[in-house]
């Protein structure tokens, strides 16, 4: 379980984060989304207990973080894959961080297979890691403890397609055991097939939150005709809100059969009628974070 | 946050500086600085055996000799220790890891102090075996009184590895904190003129350290108390509390 209750954090005279409450409950995975530079990595660090908040509090298994009575058996943190010693080997790494957690001395290798790191690698300095082998032994070791909430942020930068569908399946695995996740993401589509539920932030506040499923639905009706203006007639006379896409079809804020039904009666053929899908997500996160800052997903 | 510390105990102390005292040495700039040191203090015993007529041939006279390598060389480990931590931005895994951050500031602190401690007894070795060869291979009429060259080159040892980590810890960047750990000291040595002069042994701390080691305590007790106060404990409390209250930011 993880809290945030009404973040606030300032630097100097600008506010990064502003009001940021959300709850993460065991067996989820939350994604939590938004541009480059919208408050992310600074709300996690404050639920981390690494920068203090201006107001609110953060709350992991139910106490501050540094209260925590066993840190490293409650909480796996992955905050920033470059915060690696690059002098130290992969399985020095992990040794230290069992040595702490008190974990047994086999764990290490165990990590390093769990997570896909070949064994010629383990006695590499981190150094010469790639930052996907970065990212894997940095979840390796947010791993040592074994830990009941992990905590990730941005752990998809720079794994390949194959590494994030390997993620896909570690994170629902360690959710579906009971665990709680929580990642981050400046990209919706990499973290959209992991994530039960979404909290969208924009400009340091949350602009969304809730079931993936529910944020999916909100988005409403994809529906597209072979005559458009026709179906956009249909629509206005019905009184139903619609907004025009770029690419032709319409987006409706209702039912799937309510809008077959209309069409039918007005005589509108239809070339696709569907549940607005993930593809419409992405249109949500842009609106969501705005038209000046959802340029920077692109970065 | 002490009765919190008590009452859930974290990760023990003890495998706290374990693991602490395994950074300190196991990185390549450290193990260089190691073997520099006792190559250096190896070669600094040279200097009373070569020049009688400068060191007092006894353990107090040699030690002044062999303790300046441990002196100068061993804090630069103490301070990379704390340091690198924030310039390569491992702190955010070392404090999420213990998020007791004083804990952890001790037990680096704590590891700092037991390389003070093995360097003091590194050097003290050295000084034996120099005076022992000049009582018996050189023949020189050599005083084997021990006095205070051992608890006094042990104490300073140890002082100074508290400055280094103090000083670390308030500054948290490996250039900042060794020049200033190097430099500040030395100028206001040279300052040290006019009405400066009369102050300057309550500001000096490589004074207070020589007095140290020659047991010259008796009537010096407040320049030492002050100027100790000043180079060590300040910086050790300063530093803890910005370690405690400052944001992790890499």
């Amino acid at each position: 379980m993880i809290e945030a209750h009404s973040l606030t954090k300032r630097f100097g005279s600008a506010t990064a984060v502003t009001d940021v409450s959300f709850a993460c409950q065991p067996g989820t995975v939350t994604g939590f989304v938004g541009p480059n530079g919208a408050g992310k990595s600074t709300t996690l660090r404050m639920i981390c207990g690494l920068a203090r908040p201006d107001e609110g509090t953060a709350l992991v298994d139910g106490v501050p973080f540094a209260e925590l009575p066993r840190p490293m058996r409650t909480v796996g943190a992955l905050l920033e894959a470059s915060a690696l010693h690059p002098g130290r080997s992969g399985l020095a790494t992990l040794k230290r961080a069992c040595t702490l957690a008190d974990m047994p001395a086999d764990r290490p290798q165990e990590l390093l297979r769990l997570v896909g790191l070949e064994p010629a690698a383990w006695n590499r300095r981190v150094g010469d890691y790639s930052l996907g082998m970065r990212q894997r032994l940095g979840i390796a070791q947010a791993l040592v403890g074994d830990p009941r909430i992990l905590i990730l942020d941005e752990p998809a930068n720079g794994l390949d397609p194959e590494g994030i569908r390997w993620m896909r399946s570690l994170l629902r695995d360690f959710a579906d055991r009971g665990g709680t996740v929580l990642l981050s993401s400046h990209l919706l589509a990499e973290v959209q097939a992991t994530v039960d539920r979404l909290v969208v932030i924009g400009g340091g506040r949350i602009v969304a939150s809730g079931a993936l499923d529910e944020l999916l639905h909100g988005t409403g009706t994809l529906v597209r005709a072979v005559d458009p203006a026709a179906l956009e007639g249909a629509l206005r006379t019905a009184g139903v809100a619609f907004t025009r896409r770029d690419d032709g079809a319409l987006s409706v804020e209702a039912g799937v059969q309510d809008i077959g039904l209309l069409a039918a009666r007005a005589g509108v053929a239809l070339t696709e009628l569907r549940q607005a899908d993930g593809g419409d997500l992405e249109d949500l996160f842009f609106t969501l974070t705005g038209g000046e800052t959802a340029l920077e997903t692109a970065a | 946050m002490s009765t919190t510390t008590i009452t859930t105990p974290g990760l023990p102390f003890a495998r706290l500086l374990r693991v602490e005292a395994e950074k300190a040495l196991d990185t390549r700039a450290a193990r260089w600085l190691l073997i520099v040191t006792a190559l250096l203090t190896l070669a600094t015993v040279a200097l009373p055996l070569a020049l009688p007529a400068e060191f007092e041939q006894s353990p107090t006279g040699y030690t002044l000799a062999t303790a300046s390598a441990v002196m100068t060389l061993l804090p630069a480990v103490g301070i990379l220790l704390l340091t690198s931590e924030w310039t390569r931005g491992t702190i955010l895994v070392t404090f999420t890891q213990e998020p007791r951050r004083l804990r952890v500031l001790a037990a680096k602190t704590a590891a700092g102090v037991g390389l003070g401690v093995a360097g003091a007894l590194f050097a003290f070795a050295v000084t034996m075996g120099g005076v022992f060869g000049a009582d018996a291979v050189l023949g020189r009429d050599v005083s084997w009184t021990i006095g205070s060259a051992f608890g006094g080159l042990l104490a300073v040892s140890v002082l100074n590895m508290l400055m280094a980590a103090g000083f670390a810890a308030l500054l948290q960047s490996s250039a900042t904190a060794i020049i200033v750990f190097y430099v500040v000291p030395a100028i206001w040595t040279a300052f040290s003129i006019g009405v400066l002069a009369d102050v300057r042994p309550y500001v000096d701390s490589s004074q207070a350290f020589t007095w140290i080691i020659e047991g010259d305590t008796a009537g010096n007790w407040a320049p030492i108390l002050v100027s100790m106060s000043l180079w060590v404990l300040v910086p050790l409390v300063a530093g803890a509390w910005r370690v405690a209250t400052r944001d992790v930011r890499s």
